[in-house]
């Protein structure tokens, strides 16, 4: 016999409590003086040594059903030859679901976690019956049988198996379950187990995917699963967490700030040596300190070479886990972005008309030679082809837009797009409220603030936002010196700040609508709203936060993925059905990517991207655009969950009975953990008729007091 | 408000809370004798005490003819009564009598002091001469019989300092007591008579073979009589002769009535034999019950 818990086994310690009730309720009882006592004597001696033996009996029922109880919680399983005699003789239909995740390839002393999976896997196999059938399936974002069908014999299985190994690929656990229950499905036995074998990293689980998961599993068939944790080693793990890209335009010959930030989880200060790569050439070499669990940014000075679509990467050296120790990023040099101007102010002039100030911090020169190719547009004339093929959208006064248009503007954000849009103005409060807002957010502006005698200074919510981070501690002070006088209060929970007004409230706000941005500032950009037109930071600030929208690098206009997303990357201008579009992964190797004509503007697609790098995307044989493909940054939590932490992470699970299959040899494991239940419900049952049977000796015993 | 009875008034819990011994001895009897028809004090003696009218329905023996012949009027003579009675009570003071398995009621030994100290003061009453032996394994205080008015409160003095004693020796103590009182007279025990039967029957038959006439007040406590305990306990023998026992009552409630019933039947009919008197009392009943039954001694000693 095995113990699944075997630290319950402690609690046999509280057999002592009714030995001790015992003998302390004996030595309670109080003294009567009784002179006719010799009359007592002869019954009493024998009523004496019948009550003596009844609490005796007493006493042995009490300790057994402690012990039966702690049994059960102990959870005793048998093996060997007993358990056949017990089993049930019908098998199981039975899924090995194997982590192979990007964190599965931390090294340990014996290789790989997902070397350790697949030895462990081995194992259960070995332990299943003749009974059984099982199906292999390999899982990480997705999750992928290596045989679409059950097989009888565990060593085909395996064999497919030995030729497998981890991915660079996130973990859905979620999806990973659903896909064996769907295989199970195909099963032909009643019973159905599912082994999970993983390293357990913890994953943030979406609130509403997992309810919905919850929901799916109550409909299945009751399903045992089983959890087998594998690991490792413990280390400290280094990483580069990201690459901060400069979020301006970047032009040949200048000098960008590449900021790269690194972090370690261990519990003493580390030196680690970061590297800086352009085109595979190392153009940035340093050693930081990092300090205990730390996190560190350091910014690399580069002078851009050359006008294009440039490659990089920052690396440290190799630990083991070291999937996280290079992040690849893209940096587009040379070309403006194209931007949009709505507007539907009208008959403003001079410094009261906040387009003046606004086209001059986008367009300083007014040559249109800067960061961005400013397109003009009034809301009521809004073309949506040119809206489509914009980076960023710039919006002043978006009042005339109708309910076309606006809607055509919803699509944009929805799909990626972004959006800087400037509320300040008063007269566009209900409009904003009744109509923009409400598509995107709970988010509404509150009363104006519209005193012109007072003025209210400017405060830095987020110093590391990417749009902020780039500037100089004075550059920022600067900022802080703004006086605004016209202006709303935007609520600080349904976003996130970037500036704050002194007083309270936001008066920058970043939401994520779909899979683009909103950036809502609470002021315009007129004279009358304050000096902020004035300000030395008034072009660094529109620039920093139109070019972080423009190419922060996320939804479609993004060159930046993790593995496991798909890759889209809008076309090049004159793509055609006819053109071949390919795709040539980090190690040379050539795949076809599909164009997909039927959204505005039309997108390249590519799904296969198995290795973290840069991809070159082609078209007829000709490199038009880069993209850098990183693995998930939560593949790097140190943080590994027990089975039994992993099981209340998912809760309450339907039909799903999850159980933790601990214990030095899976085989056994497995073994006692299939046994495991009938013998602990003995116990349980064994408990229940020991506490009828005390029920009623104790009646007996202490009698009904007639 | 309804008067109190005087069965209610002679309650023993009620009794022992009067205080001096002699009020309380004074007030047991009296209020017994209200209880009755006949006044007892009366009886007929040689001390002439007063001429009282006759009432049709008396015995015409006591008419006295000489007056009748002056007055042509029924005179009765009466007078004060007088006697040789020689009562002696026997009060057992062993520590067994002074054991009290609840604190809810009086000891055996409280009752019998009260029930002697009442018969006293009734003896004393009717000129008996009433005597008193306090005794444990041995007599531990022996007053001799007197008639006297002093008498009383030499008794009830003694009745009052009597301290609890150790064993028993009901049986051995009553034969020695026997065979020391050679004049013939009454003999009151008041005891829970534990000990062994047959010593305690031999020692009441030693008496009546000396002629004397014998009651016995057996006074037990009523939990000793139906074992009424509610709760398991640890039975101790107040005279350390049995070791303690553990007992859940409830259990031997039945068979430990049948033994009590069977030892005080056996008393009972061994005592009618040698015609003794056998009172059963317990510590919860009214004292006129053994008021009453000496009073029905007394009178067939008249």
């Amino acid at each position: 016999m095995q113990f699944l818990n075997p630290i319950f086994l402690l609690g046999l310690l509280a057999t002592a409590i009714p030995i001790l009730l015992h003998f302390l309720s004996r030595r309670r009882l109080d003294e009567i003086p009784f002179a006719p006592l010799r009359f007592l004597l002869p019954t009493q001696e024998r009523q004496m040594r019948r009550l003596n033996l009844r609490r005796l009996l007493l006493l042995l029922l009490r300790i057994a059903i402690v012990t039966a109880v702690v049994m059960a919680m102990a959870r005793p399983t048998l093996t060997g030859g007993l358990a056949s005699l017990v089993r049930t003789g019908e098998g199981a239909s039975v899924v090995l679901l194997v982590d192979a995740s990007a964190s599965m390839r931390a090294e340990t002393t014996t290789g790989t976690l997902f070397d350790a999976a697949r030895r462990e896997v081995a194992q259960i196999a070995a332990g299943l019956n003749r009974e059984d059938e099982a199906a292999v399936m390999l899982f990480d974002q997705s999750a992928k049988a290596l045989f679409s069908e059950f097989v009888r014999d565990p060593g085909l299985v395996l064999a497919e198996l030995d030729e497998a190994e981890a991915s660079y690929h996130g973990t859905d656990y979620l999806n990973a379950i659903e896909s064996a229950m769907d295989l199970l499905q195909r099963g032909s036995r009643n019973h159905r187990e599912i082994y999970l074998v993983s390293d357990f990293q913890a994953v943030e689980q979406d609130t509403l995917r997992l309810a919905r998961f919850r929901e799916r599993l109550k409909s299945e068939l009751p399903t045992n699963i089983y959890l087998r944790p594998v690991s490792g080693e413990p280390f400290v793990n280094r990483q580069v967490v990201r690459v901060d890209r400069p979020p301006t335009l970047l032009r040949s010959g200048q000098t960008a700030e590449v900021g790269v930030v690194v972090r370690q989880d261990g519990d003493s200060e580390l030196p680690v040596q970061l590297f800086l790569q352009i085109d595979g050439t190392t153009v940035g070499e340093t050693e930081l300190r990092l300090g205990v669990g730390s996190t560190q940014r350091h910014v690399f000075p580069l002078t851009l070479p050359d006008t294009g679509d440039l490659a990089g990467s920052s690396r440290l050296r190799p630990d083991r886990l070291p999937v996280d120790d290079e992040r690849f990023f893209v940096l587009s040099v040379g070309a403006q972005v194209p931007a949009m101007v709505i507007t539907g102010i009208e008959g403003l002039v001079g410094e009261r008309d906040p387009m003046l100030f606004l086209e001059a911090a986008l367009d300083p020169t007014g040559r249109g030679d800067g960061n961005f190719a400013l397109t003009r547009s009034l809301a009521s004339e809004l073309d949506p082809d040119q809206l489509v093929k914009s980076h960023v959208v710039i919006g002043v006064d978006v009042r005339g837009l109708g309910a076309a248009r606006l809607a055509a503007l919803g699509d944009y954000l929805e799909s990626g797009g972004t959006m800087l849009l400037f509320v300040g103005d008063p007269r566009v409060r209900s409009y904003t409220n009744e109509k923009l807002l409400p598509q995107w957010t709970e988010l509404r502006l509150g009363s104006f603030r519209g005193e012109e005698e007072t003025h209210e200074r400017l405060e830095i919510s987020a110093r590391d936002h990417p749009a902020l981070a780039g500037f100089e501690p004075e550059e920022l002070e600067t900022l802080k010196e703004v006086q605004l006088r016209n202006f709303y209060r935007l609520p600080e929970t349904l976003g996130r700040p970037l500036l704050s007004f002194q007083d309270g409230g936001a008066a920058v706000v970043e939401l994520e609508v779909g899979h683009g941005r909103i950036i809502l500032c609470g002021f315009h950009t007129a004279a009358t709203a304050g000096d902020l037109p004035y300000s030395p930071m008034f072009l660094p600030l529109i620039q920093r936060l139109a070019g972080y929208l423009a190419t922060a690098g996320w939804g479609r206009f993004g060159r930046h993925f993790e593995l496991g997303e798909s890759v889209a990357l809008a076309a090049p201008d004159g793509s055609s059905a006819t053109d071949q579009f390919d795709v040539v992964d980090p190690r040379g190797g050539r795949h076809s990517a599909r164009l997909d004509a039927s959204v505005a503007p039309a997108r390249v697609q590519f799904e296969a991207a198995e290795v973290p790098g840069i991809y070159s995307f082609e078209r007829d044989g000709e490199r038009w655009a880069l993209a850098a493909l990183n693995v998930p940054e939560s593949e790097s939590n140190p943080l590994r969950l027990t089975a039994q932490a992993f099981r209340d992470g998912l809760g309450e699970s339907g039909n799903a009975r999850f159980r933790a299959l601990e214990g030095e040899s899976a085989r056994d494991a497995l073994r006692g953990a299939r046994q495991g239940l009938a013998i602990h419900r003995w116990f349980l049952t064994l408990a229940g008729l020991l506490l009828i049977a005390e029920g009623l000796m104790s009646r007996r015993v202490s009698g009904s007091i007639a | 408000m309804a008067a109190p009875s005087s069965a209610a008034l002679l309650a023993p819990e009620v009794v022992s809370r009067l205080g001096a011994l002699d009020f309380i001895a004074r007030s047991l009897v009296e209020g017994f004798l209200v209880g009755l028809h006949r006044s007892p004090y009366h009886g007929f003696s040689v001390e002439f005490a007063e001429y009282r009218q006759y009432l049709p329905g008396e015995s015409v023996n006591n008419i006295d003819w000489r007056v009748y012949g002056k007055t042509d009027r029924h005179y009765v003579k009466v007078f004060h009564e007088e006697t040789n009675l020689h009562a002696r009570l026997l009060l057992d003071i062993s520590a067994s009598m002074a054991a009290q398995p609840e604190k809810d009621r009086i000891s055996k030994l409280e009752y019998g002091r009260l029930l002697c100290a009442a018969l006293s003061y009734l003896f004393i009453k009717q000129n008996d001469a009433t005597g008193l032996v306090t005794f444990d394994t041995m007599p531990r205080e022996i007053i001799p019989p007197r008639s006297s008015r002093s008498q009383l409160n030499h008794l009830l003095r003694v009745l009052h300092q009597a301290q609890p004693g150790e064993k028993t020796a009901v049986g051995e103590v009553l034969d020695r007591l026997a065979e020391r009182m050679w004049r013939r007279g009454l003999i009151c025990i008041v005891s829970d008579l534990i000990d062994e039967p047959d010593e305690v029957l031999r020692g009441l038959k030693h008496f009546r073979h000396r002629q004397h006439e014998v009651i016995v007040f057996h006074v037990l406590d009523p939990r000793e009589v139906d074992l009424d305990f509610g709760r398991e306990a640890r039975f101790i023998d107040p005279e350390h002769e049995i070791d303690p026992v553990k007992a859940q009552p409830w259990h031997l409630r039945e068979s430990y009535r049948a033994t009590i019933d069977a030892w005080r039947g056996r008393l009972a009919r061994e005592c009618r034999m040698h015609q003794i008197d056998y009172v059963p009392l317990t510590t919860d009943m009214p004292f006129d019950r053994a008021l009453l039954a000496f009073l029905n001694k007394r009178a067939q000693l008249r």
